[in-house]
């Protein structure tokens, strides 16, 4: 009896044990970032631009008195959460994904994709000190490794830009006959915006 | 025992009105936090045991029902804008008739057996059927049989002379600031001499349709509209149960429907509880027991969106109450069309932005249907008599699927919609352990437990939302014509190894040392382990100490101090990054679609820990002269380190939110618990019960660089948030504009500003909670009484402060054309002389416009329950087959009285417009209470 008891628990136990090793920890409702296609990022870097373009003209179209001010008052119309939205699209929609393509088009040498993104970003950045001045970017992009990215100067993010602009013109010089679809998609995209 | 356990025993609960297990339990537990979140039937309770200590994961209690872990989560489809104070939480699914024990455990020491999910807390509930202890072997059965009235509880009262308008003009307006009713003809005020003005329905818009408004008149006067709109529901509960013993084995058997109507017509809740508990002894030794439970509801609620003063505020959002409450006197809510022909929703202002209540009743709903299936199988072998081998298994599955419906014409969601969802949620629970129970020497006894435990949960959810409703009234997709559908699974493993053991010396002096070892799979393997021990020592010395033996005063004491510990994993998929990805964000002109991919802005954590509980609790326990008095003290510390939180991030980052250890909160608390025995005689008894609990929650500090992380966002200027140093939950939200000299600065107009950024209005937290309550017996008949008070606690209510704010409320009974100066300073520091209309100041300065002044102290008093009961003398039934038969009627939430808040209001705080969850402290215009009386015939055979 009581040995009949013992290899039951024992066996038992094994059993309980050995499924220590749980593999539950990728998630099976998204895929991993290895799987990432350099032609869906640009979509969706494309889309990104249009919002981010879209936000900036709508909170300075106010103040330039192309259309009229929402509030009678400078404060209600530009309150503390006015800009949130484009600081979101440049830094945590827009950038990432670019710097993402520029990586992936040097892996399959495939250039046309990083000329794009390269001149999309440079874009983004000069917009972003035109409406702020000095702008996170050497101390950004890091994730939990820096909570609080301190602002470069303006002029320093001017000359990342005119850099990025450099070596988009070297690249695309190649692809004159994609250079002017892509045009054509961003007139379409931010008519439509 | 060295932990504080408060148990109730099914008398406290059968046979009342609450379809909700937990909402019996408000005030009879000291230490635990029941708020319910709204009155609508079937709605959600949060539950809150010894305060906070997570931020962005679960502060509710683990539920164990027959010694296994039950679903207990409330899952709304909606957040708090779109109206989640309506969804159910799946204790809703327990038989409150079919419980014979509730223990509430509420330390960490208490909490090693149930592993990391009962670090908040544990109710333990065995049901009737579960109970096996059946020892007659006669077959005993009951029926039972109640009826309950339900009716709105929380009705404000409304001044009948002014009416619908603004700036004392009868007008459309949102407002209810227009003309005096007992002046008809007044220069300027647009009303008649004869008392009417034009029909707000003759409009080119309504009279295309219905030609009988044009040139129509409408009287202006004060109309019986919440009255006349909220109904009396009626509560059934018929209960039939059985248990017999044959041989060896025994069973019981229970079988519950319950058919709950609600305050208004589209909140309803039908339940129907079936349970079935055996018990078998074999001739070798071996026990098995089983408990088979099975649960079918259907509820059904109204839309029910959140609104801060006019129509429901979350894009898209739909709410019948959002403007029912503060509908101007003069506009006749009841008598009113609400629709035209082709059902568009009609309604008083002009440009028809108001949709009409009834249409609402009308049109919408929100539908749950829930089967589930929760059962247990043990077998106990007792290898020696001091030795025994247990295993159990444990299996709850339930499906909720709900069904969101709206249909086309109003002007809240005018193309319609319907948004369904499916939720299958399985928990299988295995677990396998030994107890050796023997006295090792005279004087020493040894009991203990040492096992495993292996607990795996899934959860498969599908969601389909349509818009564009092509067919009035047919709710199926197809009928519409836009769709989007999502989908998507959760799968997560839990082992756990532990050990309890309890050294007693004699009977006085007890040592219980607890170990548990976890495995989790949400977490890397590095981290995914973690080790929780547990202490504690109780000594009697009533017991000990022949001079404290049969002494006058002290009947019993014991002395308790322990030590738990307790950790805490993440949800599944927190550690790892993925990659977004997305279809149809764009279709170009010629149709073709577009998918995405981008970087996730989910920054994945590989070096996600566990989180740590640590509390130190010292208690005591006393019985005096001669069982007149008991006592309960215990004092705790509870320190939680390494908290996670789901962190937003500044974007420029790269990413907007992570998973982190990033907090650590202290907890102090005091509960008492007094019993007066004052008449203990065999006809006539008479007791009173009083507990007290103080729960201090303080945020000690955030990772370094953050300095306040949000808990729950209303709006970004409104929300709960924790804050270094700051009490948990700490309510922030916008301010009036100050001077530097601290005071309101009031424009030229005589008005506030308000300020559009986020300060510290207030804590939600209460300072203390006191129930006091007493039970009466003579011969059959009993008499007993609950009374709550709760002191402090700040609350941010829309409702008080919007039935002010437009000219509704009793309060709002003055004469409106005597102008107001508001306090404060004008822009040089002088003080305010600027004149501004009553209108203006009521409207414009205050809580629509700007939070802080629609916080409130929402301590309040409430006569939380009050009981009658009757049993009949058994002479009397001697003819009849029954045993026993009792009448008992009850009466729930019948008075109370909000301390802090205008009196004609009515209000009744105990709410949270946030749902279930870790904000409190919110009421957003949509969640009205109930009361509750009638009474329960009970016969036993």
């Amino acid at each position: 009896m009581k040995i009949f008891n013992k290899y039951l628990v024992i066996s038992l136990l094994t059993i309980t044990f050995t499924s220590c090793e749980f593999d539950l920890l990728d998630s099976p409702n998204e895929v991993g970032p290895a799987n990432a296609n350099i032609d869906f990022l640009l979509a969706n870097s494309y889309l990104t631009f249009n919002d981010l373009m879209t936000g900036v003209s709508n909170n300075t179209m106010g103040v330039t008195r192309l259309v009229t001010m929402q509030a009678n008052v400078y404060t209600a119309d530009n309150g503390p959460q006015t800009w949130d939205g484009v600081w979101e699209n440049a830094y945590a929609n827009l950038i990432p994904d670019f710097d993402l393509v520029i990586v992936k088009a040097k892996e399959s040498g495939i250039t046309f994709p990083e000329g794009v993104a390269k001149v999309l970003k440079a874009y983004a950045l000069t917009t972003m000190v035109d409406i702020f001045g000095d702008v996170p970017y050497t101390e950004a992009f890091l994730g939990t490794s820096n909570f609080g990215p301190k602002a470069d100067k303006g002029a320093d993010i001017y000359a990342v830009s005119d850099k990025l602009l450099d070596e988009a013109r070297t690249i695309l010089a190649g692809h004159q006959q994609e250079h002017w679809l892509m045009i054509c998609i961003m007139v379409v995209l931010l008519q439509n915006g | 025992m060295g932990y504080a356990v408060t148990t109730l025993s099914s008398a406290d609960i059968e046979l009342k009105p609450e379809a909700d297990v937990t909402r019996v339990l408000r005030g009879k537990v000291p230490g635990v936090n029941i708020n319910q979140t709204s009155g609508l039937a079937g709605s959600g309770t949060n539950i809150i045991i010894r305060g906070y200590t997570s931020i962005s994961g679960s502060n509710q209690p683990l539920f164990v029902v027959d010694g296994v872990p039950f679903g207990s989560s409330t899952s709304p489809d909606r957040g708090a804008l779109g109206g989640n104070a309506t969804a159910s939480s799946r204790f809703l699914d327990l038989d409150p008739n079919n419980v014979a024990e509730v223990s509430v455990l509420k330390g960490l020491s208490a909490t090693v057996l149930y592993g990391e999910a009962g670090r908040n807390g544990v109710i333990l509930i065995t049901t009737k059927s579960g109970t096996h202890n059946n020892k007659n072997d006669k077959m005993s059965v009951f029926v039972e049989q109640g009826i309950f009235v339900n009716q709105i509880a929380s009705l404000p009262q409304d001044q009948d002379f002014y009416g619908n308008g603004f700036d004392n003009a009868a007008s459309g307006a949102f407002s209810n600031w227009g003309a005096d009713v007992r002046k008809p003809g007044a220069q300027g005020t647009n009303l008649d001499a004869d008392g009417t003005i034009a029909h707000p329905y003759d409009r080119a818009a309504i009279t295309a349709f219905l030609p009988e408004y044009k040139g129509a008149r409408y009287a202006y006067k004060a109309y019986d509209n919440l009255q006349g709109f909220y109904q009396k529901g009626l509560i059934s509960n018929t209960s039939v149960g059985a248990s017999a013993r044959v041989d060896k084995t025994s069973i019981n058997f229970t079988f519950s429907h319950r058919d709950e109507e609600g305050f208004v017509p589209l909140s309803k809740l039908k339940r129907n509880n079936l349970s079935l508990g055996t018990n078998t002894t074999l001739a070798n030794g071996l026990t098995l027991t089983s408990t088979f439970n099975y649960v079918g509801i259907d509820k059904t609620a109204p839309p029910a969106g959140a609104s801060t003063s006019s129509n429901p505020d979350g894009a898209g959002a739909s709410s019948l109450f959002s403007n029912v409450l503060y509908v101007p006197r003069s506009v006749d809510l009841n008598g009113l069309a609400y629709e035209l022909p082709n059902h568009t929703s009609i309604f008083y202002r002009g440009g028809n932005d108001i949709q009409h209540p009834l249409w609402t009743i009308n049109n919408t709903k929100d539908l749950e249907d829930v089967n589930r299936f929760f059962g247990t199988i043990g077998a106990r072998f007792s290898v020696t008599d001091w030795l025994s081998l247990n295993y159990r298994l444990g299996v709850d599955t339930y499906s909720q699927k709900n069904s969101y419906q709206i249909n086309r014409g109003g002007p809240q969601v005018p193309d319609g919609l319907m948004v369904t969802s499916n939720r299958t949620n399985t928990i299988m629970d295995h677990n396998l352990n030994a107890q050796f129970n023997k006295s090792l020497t005279e004087s020493f006894n040894l009991d203990a437990v040492v096992g495993v435990n292996l607990r795996t949960d899934n959860l498969d959810r599908t969601f389909t939302t349509s818009t564009n409703q092509f067919v009035y009234g047919l709710f199926a997709h197809n009928n519409f014509i836009t769709h989007s559908n999502s989908s998507d699974k959760y799968d997560e493993k839990l082992l756990g190894a532990f050990a309890t053991a309890t050294l007693g010396y004699k009977s006085y002096l007890y040592l219980n040392l607890q170990g548990r070892n976890d495995w989790t799979s949400t977490l890397e393997k590095d981290n995914a382990s973690v080790f929780y021990p547990s202490a504690s020592v109780s000594f009697v010395p009533t017991e000990a100490f022949t001079g404290l033996t049969n002494n006058k005063v002290l009947d019993y004491l014991k002395l308790r101090v322990g030590y738990g510990t307790s950790a805490g994993y993440p949800d599944p998929y927190r550690t790892r990054s993925v990659l977004s990805t997305s279809t149809r964000n764009f279709v170009t002109g010629t149709g073709t679609v577009i998918n995405t991919n981008s970087v996730s802005n989910f920054f994945g954590n590989i070096n996600l820990k566990p989180e740590i509980h640590k509390e130190l609790e010292f208690g005591i326990d006393a019985k005096l002269f001669k069982n007149l008095i008991g006592l309960e003290v215990s004092v705790y510390n509870k320190k939680s380190t390494d908290l996670l939180v789901n962190l937003p991030l500044d974007p420029s980052t790269g990413y907007n939110e992570t998973a982190i250890n990033a907090a650590n909160i202290n907890t102090n608390g005091i509960e008492l618990g007094l019993t007066v025995n004052a008449i203990q005689k065999k006809d006539v008894n008479l007791s009173f019960n009083a507990n007290f609990t103080t729960v201090d929650n303080i945020v000690e500090e955030l990772v370094d660089g953050v300095d306040q992380i949000s808990i729950f966002s209303i709006f970004t200027t409104l929300g709960s948030f924790a804050i270094a140093g700051q009490p948990y939950g700490v309510i922030q939200g916008t301010k009036a504009v100050r001077h530097e000299n601290g005071q309101r600065l009031v424009s030229s107009q005589g008005l506030y500003a308000s300020d559009n950024n986020l300060n510290l209005l207030g804590n939600p937290n209460e300072n203390y909670t006191l129930n006091g309550g007493f039970n009466f017996s003579y011969k059959g008949f009993g008499l007993s009484a609950l009374v709550t008070y709760q002191d402090g606690g700040a609350m941010f209510a829309s409702l008080p402060s919007t039935l002010m704010g437009r000219g509704v409320l009793q309060e709002t009974d003055f004469d409106r054309f005597v102008p107001v100066i508001a306090p404060g300073v004008k822009a040089d520091g002088t003080p305010n002389d600027v004149q501004t209309s009553s209108i203006n100041h009521y409207w414009q300065n205050g809580g629509v416009f700007i939070d802080e002044m629609r916080i409130y102290d929402a301590s309040y008093w409430k006569l939380r329950e009050v009981g009658v009961s009757y049993k009949l003398p058994s002479s009397l039934l001697e003819k009849t087959p029954f045993g026993s038969a009792t009448i008992t009627l009850s009466g729930q939430n019948l008075w109370f009285k909000a301390l802090g808040f205008p009196p004609g209001a009515n209000f009744d705080p105990e709410v949270s417009a946030t749902g279930v969850g870790n904000a409190r402290g919110f009421e957003l215009m949509n969640t009205p209470t109930s009361k509750t009386y009638g009474g329960t015939l009970r016969f036993t055979f």
